[in-house]
């Protein structure tokens, strides 16, 4: 008989399922998708034909545009441009913001916790409220919990967020004086503004849980589980509902784009002082320099995000690595 | 195949709708038809009144009016066209795009497939609402640069989906035997792997069209898609949102509206998904 | 002792299109210790009822029984909590394919621990003990290193040694094995299937072994059970059913099966058509429409199971006389030597030291593919009026070369001749004499139809390019129709419409729609009900004899390319391995794979039959 120590015991049933292959392979790809993101911008600011005079403030002399060009080496040959501009880009270097003088990164940087609070916290919250009405749809013994909740999910996918944000203001902050209508001066602001976003979240990840969990509910590996004579609550909930989380996750990751804009229009609607509303208050005043740079850190965050969502993905379901 | 399969000689292809489908394709075509045949029927969106500003809904205005004294019904009227045309061209041209782009990665593969793909990826990394931003500001935020960018923002959803399938239906054996049958390679993609792509595509596109409506819609209250003075239910909600405390109504009809036209779409996209067996993580 | 003792069991469940009832009055008792067989095709209704003894039956049916007693317990009417008791503590089940009964995404350990007992996963040093001792029952080697895998990383074999040691976790006394090596090799079939009844003899086990291969059942239980559209319509001793079938069905089942042990001067038997849809049956007996031996009371009385003294067995049909049914002669079985018109001695087609290697460098995308080859310097060739075959297992790159010979992949060393070119520098009048000449029939019918074409359109497919009259390639897909033995009302019908049987005669009209001289079929029948296997073999021995074609056909069983085959090449892991003609390869085989194969193929069936 072989003897074992407790170490060894435990060796043998973990193991990660992320492969190194794997992840070198999907980090290439997420700098390979941030490095386009930031040749796009590039191209961008290059199509317009003068650059100088979008980065200038506009009521400089073209004098001062000229200066600027010097300056910025927009006389120098293109891909010479190119390289300095993704030089600069990886270190940070950044025009400055044509109102407040501060280094555009920086101006960014200083709003990125905010927006990360509110997105971080929407998708949580709308994730798991999809889930619960994904379950409940497809498991639950109600017939009534089993259609209400996830028509009303339904109903509410179809109110644009925008719309939605409104709503909730008039409902809570002007009817029902609950809640604050605007800014960032204590929690109470954050509720709406993370409701509104998680209305964009929930409705798809209920759906589609609920038809993985209807799909996948004669699945083989169910019924070998309750072969086992496992109790029923653990076969539906080890077994069918965690292995459903995988495309139910693939689909987060494929809203988090969604979500970011969605953050955007939210923060506007609120005036949360986010990436998003200075995005939106530096695009209307053509504060360029901040606006591109917005732009390429909302970039950056989302390749992340999204890389960390495929990794979730794959602890869920090894095969995933193997497409 | 088990004991209890039902499935009979001859499964009817063709399901009638079920009713809340009908009723949805019918309401969508009816604010379709009122919307673009608002120049027909003699309502002034622009007409200010300054005696008249922000009525409550009454018989001579019965969306009430706004704060310059414009009736509100007829902004709503007019203010669905932008939103409409520019979803349904935008979805239409992106469906095309993503179609001969997906046929060529899937049917040609290789270098091809590697570049269009790569592109795709590159386009993704951008979120949409965040490019069109972009876009609008540094070229003008006119009908067509709106229509522009939001195609160009979603090509790469039907992308997607018409090259997966193409891949997999090339490599059915049905192809196979029509290689063997010494037909062209062109009849083979117009036959064979052409038709397979359409049901995905009624899906993807209505999906597409609810985002494109959605997108132009944001981008609006915004301030950065259409402009003032024409109307546009998305501009309207923004407009509203100042006086919603007094004057629900400037706001509450154009959203209404909006969620009329998206909840109706989403109906016939969730039916047509059901019909052609969709999932939702193959659609975004 | 009976450990199972059920009689009249009926199933129903309800469905969107009425009641269906696929169990429709079935009696089984097993003892301890006993293995008994369920046989019966897709759709009988076997996997159901092994379900039900498991308790694992869908939310929406209901059951009826008139004893329905398991490990000596009354389950008649038994809630949740009971049948959960039944499995953790005497019922294991062992089901089809192990790749999908396992939960890709947990290790092995979890999993093998899920099913143990509580007392045996107190600590963790105590489960992974347990976990070893029973890998290791299973014949597992380095039971350590599988612990920590993936269901992935297994093969299927591995896998399903897996699902077995999991099924016997807690000590059960009923082992119910659902077609378990369906989904597996040949050899690895033996294997498992030594596997059980290892552990049965060593554990005292009950089996129930669930099946459609009366091969397997032959020589691994000691009763069988054959069912029919819900019902059992044949019980008793094995040596019993399958020598003295007292049952049309079960007389069809066992003439049907292309055994090795039989040749092409032996023909074989099918039935013709599909098992009845199991909603609203009709009065009578379930088989009548199929059988060649009904009478007017077959109409109105469904008969019942009674037991056969002659026999000593029982059989449910009203035309036993009590004595073993001798199944009517049907036409066109005898086969002659096949007629040759004018006799071309020169080769069709020859393959020369062919090599196959799979896997492009894709330049963006990291990954490296398997450098193993596929196919291995393979050389053959083909002449007029032979038939050669070509058997291997999963892998051994048979598929590969018939591809390649018709050119659906192309070779990455060796050359292929088609009429003494090369195909690779086929001018396109060539190109259209080696398609004309050279016809493919593909394994999988459902997907080798498009499923949006009419039957009619997927054959006029192969005529498009040559014939330019839409009246005549009508008439002639008419006449081809016919030919495979399909009535033109089938020509407007879609796949999905279809039999699995139906399907492969449309896709074998097709590759003769431009009357070829050659027709590679790429496992023609492993796709189809053993009945249905009988009626395609036999149409294609008729197909030769008539047009005087050759054959390429690719199979892993050795029985259907003894069935129609004069030569065979076997092939294993991309190498030819032996060839030479049929009958001697079989009677003295010179490697040692081609022994495994043989070894491993179920025999004695047909030889017993007419004992």
């Amino acid at each position: 008989m072989t003897t074992v120590s407790r170490f060894g015991a435990l060796r043998a049933r973990l193991r990660s399922p992320i492969e190194p292959a794997f992840l070198v392979r999907r980090s290439l790809g997420a700098v390979v998708a941030l490095w386009g993101a930031v040749t796009i911008v590039f191209l961008m600011l290059y199509a317009t034909g003068n650059p100088a005079e979008v980065l200038a403030p506009e009521t400089a002399t073209a004098e001062q545009v000229a200066e600027l060009a010097r300056q910025y080496g927009f006389d120098q040959p293109l891909h010479k441009q190119y390289l300095d501009f993704l030089l600069n880009v990886t270190q940070g270097i950044f025009p400055n913001s044509l109102y407040t003088a501060r280094p555009a990164f920086q101006e960014v940087l200083m709003r990125v916790p905010n927006t990360l609070l509110l997105g971080f916290t929407a998708v949580v919250l709308g994730s798991a409220l999809g889930l619960l009405i994904g379950y409940l749809s497809s498991s639950s013994q109600n017939a009534l919990m089993r259609t209400i909740p996830i028509r009303v999910l339904m109903f509410v996918q179809s109110v644009p967020n925008f719309f939605m944000g409104l709503l909730l203001i008039y409902l809570f902050s002007l009817t029902l004086r609950w809640l604050p209508t605007s800014g960032f001066s204590s929690w109470r602001n954050l509720i709406l503004p993370i409701v509104t976003l998680a209305c964009y979240v929930a409705p798809n990840v209920a759906r589609l849980f609920r038809s993985t969990m209807n799909e996948t509910r004669f699945d083989e590996h169910i019924l070998t589980a309750r072969a086992k004579g496992i109790s029923e609550r653990a076969v539906r909930i080890r077994h069918n509902a965690i292995n459903a989380l995988a495309p139910v996750t693939t689909l987060i990751g494929l809203q988090l784009g969604g979500v970011l804009a969605g953050a955007v229009v939210v923060e506007t609607l609120f005036a949360y002082p986010g990436v998003g509303q200075l995005l939106v208050q530096s695009v209307v005043s053509r504060d360029y320099p901040v606006a591109l740079a917005a732009v390429i850190l909302i970039c950056l965050g989302y390749n992340l995000a999204s890389l960390l969502v495929d990794i979730l993905v794959v602890i869920i379901d090894p095969r995933a690595q193997n497409r | 195949m088990s004991a209890v399969s039902t499935s009979s000689a001859a499964p009817a292809r063709r399901r009638l709708p079920p009713l809340t489908v009908t009723v949805a394709l019918v309401a969508l075509a009816a604010m379709v038809v009122t919307t673009f045949s608002a120049p027909l029927l003699g309502l002034d969106p622009y007409k200010q009144d300054l005696m008249a500003m922000l009525l409550p809904p009454s018989p001579q205005h019965p969306f009430g009016t706004d704060l310059l004294g414009r009736d509100i019904a007829a902004r709503v009227i007019w203010g669905g066209i932008p939103p409409l045309f520019v979803g349904f061209s935008a979805a239409a041209a992106a469906v095309l795009m993503g179609l001969g782009l997906g046929l060529l990665a899937g049917y040609r593969q290789g270098l091809t497939d590697s570049v269009l793909s790569r592109l795709a990826d590159i386009q993704m990394s951008i979120p949409g609402l965040v490019l069109a931003l972009l876009i609008l500001v540094l070229f003008g935020a006119s009908i067509t640069n709106l229509i522009i960018v939001i195609a160009l923002e979603s090509w790469t959803m039907h992308f997607r989906v018409v090259r997966s399938q193409v891949m997999t239906v090339r490599n059915l054996a049905f192809v196979e035997a029509a290689r063997l049958a010494g037909i062209g390679e062109e009849s083979i993609v117009l036959r064979h792997i052409l038709p397979s792509t359409i049901p995905i595509l009624a899906v993807t596109g209505t999906a597409n069209f609810s985002q494109a409506l959605l997108m132009e819609a944001a981008l609006s209250f915004l301030g950065i898609g259409v402009q003032p003075p024409t109307a546009d239910w998305g501009m309207m909600v923004s407009e509203g949102q100042a006086q919603l405390a007094n004057a629900w109504w400037v706001a509450m009809f154009p959203g209404i509206a909006l969620v009329a036209v998206m909840w109706c779409a989403q109906v016939v996209g969730d039916w047509l998904a059901d019909v052609y067996s969709v999932r939702g993580d193959e659609l975004q | 002792m009976s450990f199972l003792d059920i009689a009249g069991l009926q199933i129903e469940i309800h469905s969107r299109a009425g009641a269906v009832h696929p169990v429709r009055g079935v009696s089984l008792q097993i003892d301890c210790g006993e293995a008994v067989g369920l046989v019966g095709e897709s759709g009988c209704g076997k996997t159901i009822t092994s379900m039900a003894i498991a308790g694992l039956l869908p939310q929406a049916a209901t059951l009826r029984a008139d004893r329905f007693i398991v490990g000596n317990l009354d389950m008649h009417g038994a809630d949740a909590a009971s049948w959960r008791e039944v499995r953790r503590n005497s019922v294991g089940v062992i089901f089809q394919n192990p790749m999908k009964a396992l939960n890709p995404r947990m290790l092995i350990g979890t999993q093998l621990v899920e099913a143990m007992l509580p007392q045996d996963r107190k600590s963790l040093r105590a489960s992974y003990l347990k976990s070893m001792e029973l890998l290791e029952a299973v014949g597992i080697t380095n039971p350590a290193a599988r612990l920590r895998q993936y269901p992935h990383e297994l093969s299927g074999g591995l896998a399903q040694r897996v699902v077995i040691a999991m099924a016997l976790a807690r000590g059960p006394k009923l082992l119910i094995a659902d077609e378990p090596t369906t989904a597996l090799d040949a050899s690895v079939q033996k294997q498992i299937l030594d596997l059980i009844d290892k552990l049965r003899a060593e554990l005292g086990l009950a089996v129930l072994m669930v099946t459609h291969d009366l091969g397997v059942v032959r020589e691994r239980v000691d009763r069988v059970a054959v069912m029919y559209a819900g019902r059992i319509i044949e019980n008793g001793n094995t040596a019993d059913v399958i020598r003295k079938s007292s049952h049309p069905y079960t007389a069809a089942l066992v003439a049907a099966m292309p055994s090795i042990d039989h040749g092409p001067d032996m023909p074989l038997q099918g039935l013709e058509g599909l098992p009845p849809p199991l909603i609203d049956l009709p009065a009578g007996c379930a088989l009548r429409p199929r059988c060649s031996f009904s009478s007017e009371i077959c109409a109105r009385i469904d008969p019942p199971l009674e037991y056969i003294a002659r026999t000593n067995h029982w059989a449910a049909c009203h035309n036993n006389r009590g004595d073993r049914i001798e199944l009517p002669a049907t036409a066109g079985q005898i086969l002659p030597s096949v007629t040759r018109l004018e006799r071309d001695p020169e080769p069709i087609m020859q393959v020369r030291a062919v090599s196959k290697v799979f896997g492009e460098r894709n330049l963006l995308n990291f990954r490296q593919h398997n450098k193993i080859p596929a196919v291995s310097n393979v050389s053959l060739s083909i002449s007029d009026g032979e038939a050669l075959g070509i058997v291997g297992e999963s892998g051994s790159g048979k598929t590969t070369v018939a591809r390649m010979m018709v050119g659906l992949e192309t070779p990455t060393t060796g050359d292929i001749l088609f009429r003494d070119r090369s195909v690779a520098m086929l001018a396109p009048a060539g190109v259209d004499q080696w398609r004309r000449e050279v016809q493919f029939v593909f394994q999988d019918s459902s997907s080798s139809l498009n499923p949006r074409f009419s039957v009619a359109r997927s054959i006029e497919e192969s005529l498009l390019a040559v014939e330019p009259d839409e009246e005549v390639r009508r008439k002639r897909v008419g006449q081809l129709l016919a030919e495979v033995g399909l009535t033109e009302a089938m020509a407007s019908r879609r796949p999905d419409q279809l039999s699995g049987g139906q399907r492969q005669r449309v896709g074998i009209a097709r590759a003769l729609a431009r009357n070829p001289r050659l027709i590679i079929a790429d496992e023609p029948v492993s796709a189809l009900d053993v009945s249905v296997q009988a009626t395609i073999l036999n149409l294609l021995n008729k197909l030769r004899r008539e047009r005087g074609m050759s054959y390429v056909i690719i199979s892993h069983d050795l029985g259907v390319i003894r069935y129609i085959c004069d030569r065979v090449i076997v092939m294993h892991r991309g190498k030819i391995v032996e060839s030479g003609y049929t009958e001697e390869v079989l009677k003295n085989p010179g490697h040692d794979y081609t022994k495994k194969l043989i070894d491993a193929a179920p025999r004695h069936l047909k030889e017993l039959a007419y004992a």
